[in-house]
């Protein structure tokens, strides 16, 4: 460290007593709530070995983890067939970052060709038919069923928000009505009762006999539910547009749907996509509740891995792992969508 | 023909056979679900209607603020949920704001480190599910509570252990009533004071005793009454006998559990709210306030915060209600809020999911809808008073 | 000529199993589950002994080998049956809307059950007695010793209502706390939020061993409660009942009469017993009655075994429970277990 750096943090930590004082509490705080996490998460835990034996007494045992790492990724799929989850993982990794990085001339042809053709992919890749071993719903579990949740009902969410945000925004009073109770009687229910709504009153208000998947369910009451989200995001961006635009458009002679598609909408969308990433955030925290409807995701597979005998007592073990997972996917998306934000403020300047 | 296909291009027309069309849609769709419905029903064996809100319950809450017991109906355990889950609510927003503004400000402190520190718990609390939190404090109290025998004594009338907070009841709660209804009045008297003095400081400048005032209406006689209540009434005060402390009233640790997760949690997503709204207020306000002389306390107080408030309503309003749909996570740990008791214990005996599932949101709802409304109240107030 | 009798014999068989099968009442449940290939069965969330998914995802327990048995019976095959993990809140809706075939689920056969929830007991696969887990440092002996405790137990389950009950009567004062989940509730007990925990003694035999040390707890052996537990239908679709009753009926029957998974063949071969011969189809048509093959127990016992093989496998003394046979016992040996003739 140069000597001026030094000088810096001198100034910065202790510059006057006031300072001084808190600087010393605060260290005196970190070091009290830090020092035992350390110890019991790195310099007294166990990493080697395969059983609760080989663990020592007082630090974490990540043996645990190690022993029971696939299981975390992908709960119960079958172990032969995990590729096909990795390959999905890495097609939609790949889709996305074709989308991010493509061209802005060719960005829209390649997000639609991914939507058309990526779900319908990642469906066949997990659940098989068609030449593969058919693995179902009941084997998912683990990381790869909170992103899987995750994307699918982020797939019914976003259409959906952006209809519902224009039909908020529709001159049509009976559109607007409609959308309005949609959007805040989904916004004003907890999303744990929307799931038990979802897996109790779906196979009722059906026809007798049309069964629908129980992981299709959530996956469907997940969706409705940050629709109404979403399409508060979009509203943000579609307020933020002046009404010149639309004006325009409509001077030109586009239709309505032409002006909405072309003109509105990708500005609209690239201002409210910030607040859209903060929403998929919210959506993919929330996956959490699937579990009680007894679907084994991330946080699901770590309670059910408890109460296996030959390792009771792993709780923390278990929790710090998973909540480790939930909050490096989370805060990388939240770091993307701020720093989205900034480049749109940057382009409005 | 084209006469029609005239009127099909005519925007008007067009517009309400739109809207038809959409209507009826959603009345068939309706239609096709309760008739679904109906007769899944019948053909399952499952009782309908609400004639189950009358039976006897039997169900034992352990937390109870309404007169609710055991032999109460189906319908007053679905109020004692109600109850319990304003109670969470309330307090969980009272506190994760008081909570959330120290964050923000400390967020935007001179202090290097004090500014890291707040930083690191709002990216840390923002990024983590809810549902952790809530387990985490839940087995963290209960592990760091003693057991019942070895209980903290607060003052020999009220206990902490791992069973919970016991503290004494009153053996005459009307006595409280009137306490209560003093306080309320002399707080309202406090309103009053302080409006007319506003209204005189605006009018010729001059200070009034607000504060000697304040002290007696706010603290003085709303002292005084509980003191004249507590010794009108003889006391329920718990006592160890067996496995736990036999009388009083028991906080449960849930509720404390519960209570924490909310307030931590919600308290990183205000701070950032209030980051943005104090950042939101030009710099000029600060340096022509500090050039007036104020200290740095009544800078924040006095000119930043009020015009930063009117940024941070709309957004503090959205985090409100998401605590009063979070306290449904109570429903993780065994606090009997209404999705517990209403849409667990009593959806299982009565077997009557959409009666029961209808009236759980429809309480979230109506909830949500006055919180709404007050806070739409607020901002329109002190839109007012900023002019 | 034998070719043409053969032929014959096989025609009349046909038409003869065409005929019984026009007679048979209509079972959807039974068509679905010959179409789907699998009998999809309810089951506890994960309580060793009755019904727990190892880590390869491989279900075992008394509840799951009773519905192995019925997927033996129904389609030949033991392994044609696929669980789903219920919890207490989702087990009755789940069986309702016709998720599953049956719940085989440790669930306790009450009044209200079985006349508001639409719900039907085919007999009684296991006795259980409600009953309490406590820390030994407690030196409670028995229920009564536990005035002024807190109890955790699972909402929405007999057991809270049942103590709730019990404690009352006998003007005890207990704090009962309510979990939805029974892993929610045992993990609180053992973090020490409740003095004792409350379930079934089976159930907590199998509970207990997720504790963190178990020996420093025991199970209190006077229960406060009869709780028989068996497999549930719901209302309608006689002849699916009639099956599920009777692949149970048969499993206890087959102990009876002595017929092992071992001695199966030899016993289906030589028997001069009737109501054995008759069990196992060499005698009769009970299967086909029923729309089954006739040899459907001769495969649940094959594949699964009778009651008493499966019982001290899953809880007996063959399994880590170590239970008793107690009332789970056979009528002619001082238990509870009993069933109809095969006649």
């Amino acid at each position: 460290m140069s000597a001026a750096s030094a000088s810096l943090w001198r100034q910065r930590l202790f510059g006057s007593p006031a300072t001084g004082v808190v600087t010393l509490l605060l260290a005196a705080g970190i070091a009290w709530l830090a020092i035992p996490i350390i110890r019991w998460a790195l310099i007294d835990a166990s990493w080697s070995g395969t059983t609760r034996a080989d663990c020592a007494a007082g630090g974490a045992c990540w043996v645990f983890v190690k022993a029971r790492f696939g299981q975390f990724m992908y709960g119960l799929y079958p172990q032969d067939q995990r590729w096909r989850a990795d390959l999905a993982g890495i097609l939609f990794a790949l889709a996305t970052a074709a989308i991010v990085f493509a061209p802005p001339r060719l960005r829209l042809k390649a997000a639609i060709a991914a939507l058309v053709v990526l779900p319908a992919l990642g469906i066949w890749l997990l659940a098989g038919g068609f030449g593969l071993r058919p693995v179902e719903t009941r084997e998912w579990g683990g990381l790869m069923l909170t992103l899987f949740i995750s994307v699918y009902a982020s797939l019914i969410a976003i259409p959906l928000g952006i209809l519902l945000a224009l039909g908020r925004q529709s001159q049509l009073k009976v559109v607007r009505l409609v959308s309005v109770l949609f959007i805040e009687f989904w916004r004003g229910v907890p999303i744990i009762a929307v799931i038990f709504l979802a897996s109790l009153l779906l196979p009722l208000i059906l026809p007798g006999g049309v069964g629908i998947d129980r992981l299709a369910r959530a996956v469907i009451g997940l969706g409705l539910v940050i629709a109404a989200y979403m399409a508060e995001a979009v509203r943000g961006g579609l307020q933020a547009l002046p009404p010149g635009q639309r004006e325009a458009a409509t001077a030109l002679g586009l239709t309505y749907w032409k002006a909405t598609g072309l003109i509105i909408l990708p500005q609209a969308l690239r201002i409210s996509l910030p607040a859209m990433t903060n929403e998929f955030i919210a959506l993919v925290k929330n996956t959490t509740l699937v579990l009680v409807v007894s679907i084994l995701d991330l946080l699901g597979i770590a309670q059910a891995s408890l109460a296996d005998p030959a390792w009771v007592g792993m709780n923390m073990e278990a929790y710090v792992f998973s909540g480790s997972i939930y909050w490096l996917i989370c805060f990388a998306l939240s770091r993307w969508s701020r720093h989205l934000e900034m480049l749109g403020r940057r382009q409005h300047r | 023909m084209t006469k029609a296909l005239a009127l099909l291009n005519d925007k008007r027309v067009r517009d309400v056979v739109y809207q038809a069309a959409l209507l009826l849609g959603l009345v068939a769709l309706t239609v096709f679900f309760v008739r679904n419905a109906s007769e899944n029903m019948v053909k399952a064996g499952i009782a309908s209607g609400f004639d189950f809100l009358w039976r006897n319950s039997g169900i034992d809450v352990p937390f109870v603020l309404t007169g609710y017991t055991r032999s109460s109906t189906v319908l007053d355990l679905f109020w004692a949920g109600v109850a319990n889950t304003m109670l969470v609510t309330v307090v969980a927003m009272v506190l994760a704001t008081a909570l959330g503004f120290l964050v923000g400000i400390a967020r935007l402190s001179s202090h290097w480190l004090l500014s890291t520190v707040a930083g690191a718990y709002i990216e840390f609390v923002r990024n983590i599910p809810l549902l952790f939190f809530v387990l985490f404090w839940y087995f963290g109290v209960i592990a760091a509570l003693p057991a019942p025998r070895d209980s903290v004594s607060m003052f020999g009338v009220a206990f902490l252990n791992n069973r919970g907070l016991t503290i004494p009841l009153p053996e005459a709660p009307a006595v409280f009533r009137w306490a209560v209804a003093a306080i309320l009045l002399s707080w309202i008297a406090q309103a009053l004071v302080a409006a007319w003095a506003r209204r005189r400081k605006e009018r010729t400048g001059q200070d009034a005793p607000v504060l000697a005032i304040g002290v007696v209406l706010v603290l003085v006689l709303p002292a005084l009454a509980v003191t004249w209540a507590s010794l009108a009434t003889g006391w329920d005060v718990p006592v160890l006998r067996g496995f736990n402390y036999r009388g009083g009233f028991v906080v449960i640790p849930e509720f404390v559990a519960l209570l924490a997760a909310l307030v931590t949690y919600t308290a990183g997503f205000i701070a950032e709210i209030v980051r943005g709204g104090i950042q939101a207020v030009p710099r000029g306000q600060t340096e022509a306030a500090a050039a007036l002389g104020l200290r740095p306390g009544r800078i924040l107080r006095l000119v930043t915060i009020p015009q930063a408030l009117r940024v941070m309503i709309p957004p503090l309003t959205n985090q409100y209600l998401n605590v009063l749909k979070n306290s449904s996570f109570g429903a993780a740990i065994a606090y009997p809020d209404v999705v517990s008791l209403f849409m667990g214990s009593a959806l299982n005996n009565t077997g009557q999911a959409i009666e029961i599932i209808a009236m759980t949101l429809a309480v979230y709802l109506v909830i949500g809808l006055a919180v709404s409304a007050f806070m739409n109240w607020y901002n329109a107030r002190i839109a007012l008073v900023t002019r | 000529m034998m070719k043409t009798v053969l032929a014959a014999t096989a025609a009349l068989a046909a038409s003869a199993s065409l005929a019984s099968a026009q007679q048979l009442a209509p079972s959807p449940t039974l068509d679905a589950i010959k179409a789907r290939g699998h009998v999809e069965c309810g089951v506890h969330l994960g309580l060793p002994g009755f019904s727990f998914a190892d880590d390869k995802g491989e279900w075992t327990g008394l509840d799951v080998d009773y519905c192995k048995a019925l997927a033996a019976a129904v389609l030949g095959d033991a392994k044609k049956v696929k669980f789903t993990p219920t919890s207490v809140q989702q087990r009755w809706p789940i069986l309702q809307s016709g998720q599953v075939d049956l719940l085989s689920r440790n669930s306790t056969i009450t009044f209200s059950r079985n006349a508001s929830l639409g719900l039907n007991f085919q007999g009684i696969n296991f006795y259980e007695g409600q009953t309490f887990i406590v820390r030994k440092a407690t030196n409670a002996k028995t229920a009564a010793d536990l005035d002024g405790a807190s109890v955790c137990v699972a909402a929405g389950s007999t057991e809270e209502k049942n103590a709730s009950d019990w404690f009352l009567e006998r003007n005890l004062k207990v704090t009962i706390t309510n979990f939805q989940k029974n892993d929610d509730a045992i993990a609180a007990y053992d973090a020490g939020r409740c003095d004792a925990y409350t379930a079934g003694v089976g159930a907590l035999a199998g509970q207990r061993v997720k504790l963190k040390v178990p020996g420093d707890h025991i199970i209190l052996t006077q229960p406060i409660s009869n709780d028989p537990q068996g497999p549930v239908t719901r209302w309608g679709d006689e002849r699916w009942q009639l099956i599920v009753r009777w692949v149970l009926n048969g499993t206890i029957a087959a102990e009876m009469l002595g017929v092992t998974s071992a001695n199966v063949d030899q016993m289906k071969a030589s028997s001069k017993n009737s109501e054995v011969r008759r069990l196992l189809g060499a005698e009769g048509n009970f299967g086909a009655m029923m729309g089954l093959s006739n040899d459907w127990m001769y495969n649940a016992i094959k594949q699964v075994g009778n009651y008493g093989e499966s019982f001290e496998r899953t809880v007996g003394m063959g399994s880590t429970l170590k239970l008793e046979r107690g009332q789970n016992q056979l009528w002619t040996k001082g238990g509870l277990l009993f069933t109809p003739p095969f006649q």
